[in-house]
């Protein structure tokens, strides 16, 4: 797969925001890949910048923001592309769904109605065939009474209805490529299997990429091809989804596969990774985990770790721990 | 039973009402509980789970008298809470504490977090005004808060610490037992560890009994002894910790816990998908309320509700399908 050209490649992404206390780091400086096909999850805690990444590659940031780097989908830079331009990449090429479908949706407006919006706004055809249309992409996603749907108003809908709406609306144009945002977050567990299903069947019908973006560990190893751990705004760790299971580098990556209960795997005591995120103002050359890692040398907190890997594989780790080890070497 | 047990729920019956007629005596209700009976015992963490609209909180409010119920009765060291007098009501509120989902709303923004949690010690007259701080200082060690936090507001704090606020609002008390409704639900992975690691210590430390409300099977496993199962607010099966695991006997119950995602990219697993949404509460399936999503509904489930029998010693369950098999060996 890495011979190929990746359909997504972002490198050296950067998103600031100027706060009243600081410019705030929120995404500083990542870089991945999404290859065709592949299901990339970026993981990370709340405030690690997760969904500021995903923002600024669907260019859906304020413009009170700075975003800096490359974003190149299938070989087109989207931070250089005119508003009206990349409006059009968004929803054919590149589409989102989002935590909340109940608040993604407007209340006001049917779901018929949603849905044949996309369609005329991004593909040439007439109000019937998109009436048409939308009613396939309701049965795609595994929704019955399709014409009774259309006619309802979101409110009228459960939130794993309104989260298969949202997915058959980011379908509609066939992307590329499909950023899904904490999307089964807000759902109960079993709806939750439901639509993961869903969405890896979809996945597999039409060979686009997704990039999920979740707290939930084990949503990760459910469908994750790779995976992206982010911390304080930079990527820490990224490999396979089997390595980063089963021989995780980062501390914060041990820390977080630790510190969760598992299924049918009793502990007595939880192991717990102290302290929290620091704020992202005005933060000092180091690596950011190290007031909270138990490894902490003196170099972590006068430099920044860079993202590489000790052979020449696809598994990369941010740490100082394991430049020693290559010194060493 | 009746000795150790601290709490008993004897056919909890809460109906709300949902529409007013004016000129009609046939009100419509929901059943939120719907004849549920389990009893917690001393020094016990007894688990609730269930999907949203379950019935998990509504039993929750009711033992500690927040609502009122339409039948069945709630005893607390075997005298009936309902039929306690103001007085005697009021020495049962210091021993029974709720610790809710979301601290931050159930805390007063104005209000310095040492007075938040110095003044039901005061209003119950269990401290005076002089020996109160040292009262407040020593709960918030024991919670885990730096006592330097004592003139802070509840907005200066993050997730996780507000939380422990929280908690430490309810142990001020030194309760006896504490209703814990989804205490972590909201927080990240590396802070939720830290909350259920405490919400054990302080168990240890002082006899706790707790109710804890959660929809997560991971952590309900990881911290509860005995566990019920809800659905559409009535008990599907209850059983040991053990049991419940090891043993699930009810078709919701199997399909919950396959739900559930497991973080090992090596276990992916068949799951038992469940068809649709959870029903209309208002209008519940008759017979078994689970027939309507049950892979293995038989027509005596539509028809006829099941009871809620003691299969094994302390392993309940409401199931035809269980019902069946028994008497077939």
């Amino acid at each position: 797969m890495a011979q190929q050209e990746p359909l997504l490649s972002v490198h050296q992404l950067k998103a600031h925001f100027q706060s009243e206390d600081g410019l705030v780091k929120a995404v500083d400086g990542i870089n991945f890949d999404v290859y065709q096909g592949e299901t990339v999850c970026i993981v990370g805690e709340s405030g690690c910048g997760k969904s500021v990444t995903a923002m600024s590659i669907m260019g859906l940031l304020p413009d009170t923001s700075k975003v800096e780097g490359e974003i190149n989908l299938a070989g087109k830079d989207l931070t250089k592309l005119s508003k009206g331009n990349m409006r059009r990449i968004r929803g054919n090429e590149l589409s989102m769904i989002f935590q909340e479908p109940m608040t993604s949706l407007n209340p006001v407006m049917t779901i018929g109605e949603q849905m044949t919006e996309v369609l005329l706004e991004h593909q040439a055809i007439s109000k019937k065939q998109a009436t048409k249309k939308s009613l396939e992409l309701i049965k795609m996603v595994g929704i019955g009474r399709g014409e009774q749907i259309i006619k309802s108003y979101p409110h009228q809908l459960s939130g794993g209805m309104l989260q298969r709406v949202m997915i058959a609306i980011a379908l509609a144009c066939d992307p590329k490529m499909l950023i899904a945002d904490e999307p089964t977050t807000a759902l109960d567990v079993t709806i939750q299997a439901q639509v993961l299903n869903l969405l890896q069947d979809l996945k597999e019908e039409t060979n686009m990429s997704m990039l999920l973006i979740t707290h939930d560990l084990g949503v990760v190893a459910e469908v994750a091809d790779r995976v992206v751990v982010m911390y304080a705004g930079k990527v820490v760790e990224q490999g396979t989804v089997e390595e980063i299971f089963a021989n995780p580098k980062h501390p914060y990556t041990k820390g977080l596969l630790q510190a969760k209960p598992v299924l049918g795997s009793r502990k007595k005591k939880l192991y717990t990774i102290p302290g929290q995120v620091p704020k992202l103002v005005d933060l000092k050359p180091s690596c950011y985990f190290a007031d909270r890692c138990e490894h902490c040398m003196k170099i972590c907190t006068q430099q920044t770790p860079e993202l590489k890997s000790d052979d020449s594989s696809e598994h990369k780790v941010a740490c100082w721990l394991y430049e020693n080890e290559v010194v060493h070497k | 039973m009746t000795q150790e047990s601290l709490i008993q729920v004897h056919q909890l019956e809460k109906k709300y009402k949902t529409k007013e007629k004016m000129f009609s005596k046939n009100n419509e209700y929901i059943k939120a509980v719907d004849n549920v009976t389990f009893h917690i015992k001393e020094g016990e963490t007894f688990g609730l789970v269930g999907e949203s609209g379950s019935g998990k909180s509504t039993i929750g409010k009711s033992i500690l008298r927040l609502q009122d119920i339409s039948n069945g009765e709630i005893k607390y060291h075997g005298k009936n809470v309902f039929e306690l007098d103001k007085k005697e009501m009021r020495h049962l509120r210091t021993k029974m504490q709720f610790v809710f989902q979301d601290p931050f709303s159930s805390l007063n923004p104005r209000l310095r977090i040492g007075d938040a949690l110095a003044e039901p010690l005061l209003d119950h007259g269990l401290a005076t005004k002089k020996n109160v701080k040292e009262k407040v200082m020593e709960t918030m060690e024991l919670c885990g808060l730096p006592t330097y936090h004592i003139n802070k507001y509840p907005h200066e704090f993050s997730g996780g610490q507000r939380q422990r606020i929280g908690i430490a609002r309810a142990m001020i008390m030194n309760p006896e037992f504490i209703v814990a409704d989804e205490p972590v639900s909201a927080l990240d992975v590396s802070i939720q560890a830290q909350i259920i690691n405490l919400f054990q210590e302080l168990q240890e430390k002082r006899n706790l009994s707790y109710l804890f409300i959660s929809h997560d099977l991971s952590v309900v496993e990881h911290l509860c002894s005995r566990i019920g199962v809800l659905y559409l607010g009535t008990m599907m099966e209850l059983a040991s910790r053990d049991q419940l695991y090891e043993n699930p006997q009810h078709p919701y119950t199997k399909a919950l816990l396959s739900a559930v995602p497991i973080p090992d990219p090596t276990k992916r697993r068949e799951r038992i998908l469940l068809k649709g949404d959870l029903p209309n509460p208002a209008s519940p399936p008759s017979g078994c309320k689970f027939h309507t999503r049950c892979p293995f509904a038989m027509d005596i489930c539509k028809n006829e509700t099941p009871v809620f029998k003691e299969r094994e010693p302390g392993h309940f369950v409401a199931c035809h399908l269980v019902d069946q098999e028994k008497a077939n060996t």
